[in-house]
């Protein structure tokens, strides 16, 4: 991981949302920054092991739930930031890749955002999750069936 | 699919932060739990298309030494495994041994190091319990990420290669006629237990009861008894198998088992005992008595293959012809001082030489069959000695060989050499 880039990045948006809720002009707002900056904190760390990436993430995700009940907009750049990182500390891709999955969090984080703030209730949430986890699993299961035909194909 | 520790992790805490957010009914919960799950779909999408470019680009390239193989020696092999190289995918290779096999030595699996990216190698050794041909199981390939894991068994007919002829240890053993698919001998009386051929050295894959206690207490080493043939009344056929290293022969190869299954078909109708040897060149493949089923026979030979030929006899002397070399000396070896010398040499050398152990075999072979006909079934590859040495053989036990060779081996090169052998007959087939 490389520690020092993420560090001023994250930092970096941490004190512009900082800011941002400053010129607002809220001050109970100010908790969920100083929140994010802990989370930031705990999350910079280089993780030695999957396991320590695991318990940060889960750690970055109490945070974002503590910001969330006091603001949800505040919660979306927040789970941002911890997706951003999680791709990091659960790296896949290589390094050219890795533009692509700062996209792809951002583009989750913001979608995740909208669905909660549309919707608006906790049971039609509820509702879209149960079809996402309903539809990833029909997902998988035609790949397990694919992959499985793939490994024993023929050679005619 | 498989979740990893930390994937299962994941999942865990997105069914706790549902259940959270129902019994607190907070936005705020179920926005973190939904973030995790398409964060959790897009690292699937992806380790799946990682995982759908990395397995078709898995090439297997097993090494084994040529040779001949019997049942329970150790066969050593080299698993050479290619693929596209991910450096954030944790690869390992699990190679899946033959039915009835046994690992003796190494391991069948390996994980793809850093310091040889795209290449991962297997060595190991392994005994085969069963006999005839045998294939490999596959390739059970492991991809894993931080997330996920995936196993998938490779079971496609290159994952499978080579096929190995695996020859029973013991092809004259009654008793072990279940054990090792042997060819029932019934009718063929045991050889007297007093008649020992000679001895040699414990192999691995001998039978235990044939170890000459006695003996190898006396030398400090394991000797084995070889007892001598059974004798049988039966015709006895010879077939010359190709040279697996040359891969010209095929059509021709399979026109002389034509012609030998003709042959054979036409024996059986008289219901008479038949022998098959096996050979290839200078290499004595298997020697064993036929069923009595034509079906089961059908069977068996079509089994026959090319085979590698680890002795290879170059000039191979006969009494009464010598080779074009040697004739061409012949007529300077009165006016030239060195060649004579040289002739003198060759000639001493050919008196006092050993019996190869191609010529013992043949030899006892022939010494086993009463009956006086000999159908040899040849294509004439590569040099002619081990058909002279035959020939001698056969010579010697008084036996008349009767030659059977494809139309397309009959060559200009090959007529000349046929015509020098003292045949009974030739048939081209």
């Amino acid at each position: 991981m490389r520690t020092k880039t993420t560090l001023s990045r994250a930092l970096l948006l941490a004190l512009s949302l900082v800011v941002v809720v400053h010129a607002i002009g809220s001050p109970i707002w100010f908790a969920g920054p100083l929140i994010l900056l802990a989370l930031l904190g705990i999350q910079i760390k280089s993780a030695k092991s999957a396991e320590t990436a695991y318990a940060s993430l889960a750690i970055g995700e109490s945070l974002v739930i503590i910001v969330g009940l006091s603001s949800m907009v505040l919660a979306l750049p927040a789970q941002i930031i911890v997706l951003l990182l999680a791709g990091e500390q659960f790296p896949l891709n290589t390094r050219e890749r890795m533009t692509s999955d700062a996209l792809v969090s951002i583009i989750i984080g913001i979608t995740a955002g909208i669905v909660v703030l549309v919707l608006d209730d906790v049971y039609l949430i509820l509702f879209v999750i149960l079809c996402a986890i309903l539809s990833i699993l029909v997902f998988v299961l035609f790949n397990e069936k694919h992959l499985k035909r793939i490994s024993e194909r023929t050679n005619a | 699919m498989k979740l990893e520790r930390t994937g299962s992790g994941i999942a865990v805490l997105v069914m706790a932060i549902v259940v959270l957010g129902l019994v607190f009914s907070e936005q705020a919960f179920l926005f973190a739990a939904f973030s995790l799950i398409l964060f959790l779909s897009y690292r699937y999408l992806v380790f799946i298309s990682e995982v759908r470019t990395i397995i078709p680009s898995v090439r297997v390239e097993r090494k084994i030494p040529h040779g001949i193989f019997r049942q329970g020696s150790d066969i050593h092999l080299e698993n050479e495994i290619h693929f596209i190289n991910n450096p954030a995918m944790h690869l390992a290779f699990d190679d899946i041994l033959p039915e009835g096999a046994q690992i003796v030595r190494g391991s069948t699996g390996e994980c793809a190091s850093a310091q040889n990216p795209g290449v991962c190698t297997l060595h190991y050794a392994f005994r085969s319990m069963h006999t005839g041909e045998i294939l490999f199981g596959g390739l059970n390939v492991t991809l894993k990420d931080p997330l996920f894991a995936e196993t998938l068994t490779l079971t496609d007919a290159q994952y499978r290669h080579p096929e190995i002829l695996v020859y029973p240890v013991q092809l004259f053993d009654s008793k072990s006629e279940k054990r090792y698919s042997v060819y029932s001998i019934t009718s063929i009386p045991m050889a007297d237990p007093f008649e020992v051929q000679y001895f040699r050295e414990y192999q691995v894959g001998d039978a235990p009861k044939s170890i000459d206690w006695k003996l190898s207490a006396k030398y400090g080493k394991i000797f084995i008894r070889e007892y001598s043939y059974y004798r049988t009344t039966g015709q006895l056929f010879i077939i010359d198998l190709p040279d697996r290293g040359m891969q010209e022969t095929s059509a021709t190869f399979r026109k002389l088992k034509e012609a030998l299954i003709c042959s054979i078909n036409a024996e059986t109708k008289e219901n008479i005992d038949l022998f098959l040897v096996a050979i290839s060149g200078g290499n004595l493949i298997s020697a064993a008595p036929m069923p009595h089923n034509f079906n089961s026979i059908i069977f068996d030979l079509n089994r026959l293959k090319p085979e590698y030929r680890r002795f290879h006899l170059y000039r191979t002397l006969d009494s009464g012809h010598h080779t074009k070399k040697t004739r061409y000396l012949d007529s300077y070896l009165e006016e030239t001082p060195f060649l004579y010398a040289v002739n003198r040499i060759r000639e001493v050398f050919s008196e006092t030489r050993r019996f190869t152990p191609f010529e013992q075999e043949m030899g006892r072979i022939f010494h086993s069959v009463n009956q006086s006909e000999v159908n040899l079934f040849t294509t004439f590859q590569g040099d002619d000695s081990h058909v002279r040495i035959i020939m001698r053989q056969a010579a010697n036990t008084g036996k008349h060989v009767h030659l059977f060779i494809p139309k397309e081996a009959y060559s200009a090169q090959n007529e000349s050499k046929i015509e020098k052998l003292p045949f009974n007959s030739v048939t081209m087939v």
